[in-house]
């Protein structure tokens, strides 16, 4: 069915929801995919007794059931998972492209890659990950750099394996016409036949780039010092909490080996010349 | 016997382990003989005494009473809980 970093996907989901799946998840990691998902069309296995979670999606909350490696997602799917891989049951109704999202990405965790909220950025060979808060200048930047010929691997929806491996996994870059003016004139001409978000902005292609080598993390805000604790508190808040057991453990496992990453912080004004020294080693 | 909680999120920097609790992003930072009786969970409170005093050479009440105040500290933190 698909190939999405280390995990092969095969069963008997119907076409709608494949392409959907196809265009989120179907990026081809540095290594073959070794790890098998069947997925499964069909009731839902019975839900633990108990209440659920409420977990945060981008746009709204959904109750989630847990116990060990399985989760309950909004009744919309079922996911177990195995040693060396995993089953998933999706109703037949279908489920939503959020409730997928939260899956594959607690699956992609177990199987040793980090999910993280940071823009990936940097050449076709290696790049270096800039996160912050909301606000803090991470989609400013992507089209400042594109502009100075860097290369954007993600907006936001970046991963790392603790190998140093890293990848992007956005198909498109948001701005408004005057960032593009004022920040990456260089992408106005293929803005003019863009479609835009319900924000207004301008949804350009991002092409998926290969895998790279990661070469640090850059966190946009206040200049100062970058202590142990606050590194560990960024990474976590960077790639969320881990739902599974499996999830957690492996979650764990890989944070520890972006820590081991050069960390900095570093301001819009010097964001550049922090970036190609790091890219430099 | 005690446990730990099943959602902290732990990070092992060599020289200390640090704790985050996900609800309140709350941080803890074990070293030495926290560190210590940490990692050996689970494990009940004779195995933790015993562990304290190999490791430090601590008489048998000693070691009791210092596991107790360790126990206490960290349970009210909700950093381990009876199993």
């Amino acid at each position: 069915m698909l190939t999405s970093l280390n995990l092969h996907l095969t069963g008997d989901l119907n076409a709608t929801q494949t392409r959907l799946l196809a265009y989120d998840w179907a990026f081809p990691g540095p290594r073959s995919a070794t790890r098998p998902v069947r997925v499964r069309t069909g009731p839902l296995p019975g839900a633990p007794d108990g209440s659920a979670l409420a977990v945060a999606l981008p746009d709204r909350a959904i109750p989630v059931q847990r116990r060990g490696d399985e989760l309950w997602l909004n009744t919309e799917l079922h996911l177990r998972l195995l040693p060396g891989g995993a089953e998933l049951t999706v109703t037949h109704a279908g489920a939503a492209r959020d409730v997928w999202a939260l899956a594959l990405t607690e699956l992609h965790r177990a199987a040793g890659w980090l999910p993280l909220h940071a823009a990936l950025i940097g050449t076709p060979t290696h790049a270096v990950l800039i996160g912050g808060p909301s606000g803090a200048g991470k989609s400013t930047a992507c089209l400042r750099l594109s502009g100075a010929g860097l290369t954007v691997h993600a907006e936001d929806r970046a991963w790392v394996h603790p190998d140093g491996d890293a990848l992007g996994m956005d198909r498109t870059l948001r701005a408004y016409h005057d960032s593009l003016d004022r920040f990456a004139p260089h992408l106005l001409p293929a803005a003019a036949t863009s479609p835009r978000d319900p924000r207004g902005k301008i949804v350009l292609p991002l092409t998926p780039q290969p895998p790279v080598k990661l070469r640090g993390v850059l966190l946009l805000g206040e200049p100062g010092p970058l202590g142990a604790q606050e590194r560990v508190r960024h990474a976590w808040e960077l790639t969320g909490v881990p739902l599974t057991s499996s999830g957690r453990a492996a979650a764990a496992h890989s944070v520890q080996a972006l820590l081991r990453a050069p960390w900095q912080r570093t301001t819009r004004e010097q964001l550049e010349a922090d970036l190609r020294a790091l890219l430099r080693g | 016997m005690w446990n730990r909680p099943a959602d902290l999120l732990i990070t092992d920097l060599d020289d200390e382990l640090i704790l985050m609790d996900p609800d309140s992003a709350e941080m803890y930072s074990l070293n030495g003989s926290a560190r210590l009786l940490w990692q050996a969970l689970p494990a009940s409170e004779a195995t933790l005494t015993d562990l304290l005093q190999r490791t430090y050479g601590l008489g048998a009440q000693q070691a009791h009473a210092d596991l107790h105040a360790w126990l206490s500290d960290m349970g009210r933190r909700g950093l381990v809980q009876p199993a």
